[in-house]
């Protein structure tokens, strides 16, 4: 090394540059680093009990979903559909529930100029087709915890 | 940190580092004095400037309490830094290029100081800044290894993962384009090196 200075003649060069770097980088810099890090590192180690009811809460919110998507809907529909209906077409109503309500054969309706055509008997609307079940009306709470991980959606029935 | 360091022998050292990868934060804050001087001035020499310097400080040493487990011998742990703050420098120079451009060495010798002024402290570091700033960056690197760090070609070559053929090379252009650049800062004053 020292012939290629000599040959390069930087040897004076170097000589000063190395004075430069070996200068003190004042004590706070470092201290600075130090406390980054160090601060950096505690932050990343939590106690195990700190996450607990993160999780906990977490699980109730995914039984609560799991709950609300998997809840037998039929049973609500029943106690809909009777409501507000005669004996009589209480009947007729829970007796059509036996299929789906969906699929219950419908009037096609058509429009026409002129006299309007009557339509046989047997494909006569019943009137207590326009019984349906309601539209289950749902409530989403959504609850933004601490933990940005963890969002919790609280889905209810009507 | 030269203190620190001298205070600790092989033994001492590897016990350091057992006791912070099994999770004693005040070993590793430890073997972070043993170590900053050598991270925090390497980075400082190849940034240009202090708070890069720090952030890649701070990734250095937040990168080695992760890998405690890869250091095996308590002498490789020098190497590795090495290696990691010159990577890591590298990845900052691409996330970040330069906020000004790189100045020409004309133009840096045209702001220079006094002939008068003597060479102080503040001078030789103004000097050493400019001076490695005019480098493309892997000859800045070999250089600041090589001669200001003190390292052998071979561990130069390690820690820049090139072979020590190429590392001579770009340290032979380095020192002369240096010198030629301190040769010219000072010689329009008359003040010859």
């Amino acid at each position: 090394m020292d012939r290629d200075l000599e040959e390069s003649g930087c040897e004076e060069t170097l000589k000063l540059l190395r004075e430069a770097h070996r200068e003190a980088i004042p004590e706070a810099h470092f201290a600075a680093v130090r406390a980054r890090v160090l601060s950096e590192l505690v932050s990343g180690r939590r106690p195990w009990w700190r996450g607990i009811w993160a999780g906990g809460f977490a699980a109730a919110a995914v039984a609560a979903i799991l709950l609300a998507a998997f809840w037998p809907k039929h049973m609500l529909q029943r106690q809909v559909v009777g409501q507000g209906l005669s004996p009589d077409n209480r009947m007729v109503a829970q007796a059509g529930h036996a299929l789906p309500l969906q699929l219950l054969p419908t009037a096609s309706v058509r429009h026409t100029i002129g006299r309007r055509k009557r339509l046989p008997h047997n494909e006569a609307p019943a009137p207590y087709r326009v019984v349906g079940p309601p539209v289950p009306q749902h409530l989403m709470v959504k609850l933004v915890t601490n933990d940005p991980n963890v969002v919790i959606y609280w889905i209810t029935g009507e | 940190m030269a203190a620190v360091a001298a205070m600790e022998g092989p033994d001492e050292r590897r016990e350091t580092i057992a006791a912070a990868r099994a999770g004693d934060l005040e070993a590793f804050d430890l073997l972070m004095r043993q170590h900053e001087r050598l991270v925090l001035a390497t980075a400082l020499r190849l940034t240009g400037n202090m708070e890069d310097a720090q952030d890649i400080s701070q990734e250095v040493f937040l990168r080695l309490y992760k890998n405690l487990g890869k250091v095996q011998a308590a002498n490789a742990l020098p190497a590795w830094l090495y290696r990691v703050t010159v990577n890591a420098c590298h990845d900052l120079r691409r996330r970040k290029p330069p906020s000004e451009p790189e100045s020409s060495a004309d133009d840096l010798v045209a702001s220079g100081m006094d002939a008068q002024t003597s060479l102080t402290q503040a001078e030789r570091r103004r000097v050493l800044e400019m001076s490695l700033r005019i480098l493309p960056e892997k000859e800045r690197a070999a250089l600041v290894l090589r001669d200001l760090e003190g390292l052998s070609t071979q561990e130069v070559a390690r820690a820049l993962g090139s072979s020590e053929a190429t590392v001579r090379s770009q340290v032979s252009k380095a020192r002369v384009k240096v010198h030629d650049f301190v040769e010219r800062y000072f010689s329009p004053r008359g003040k010859r090196l």
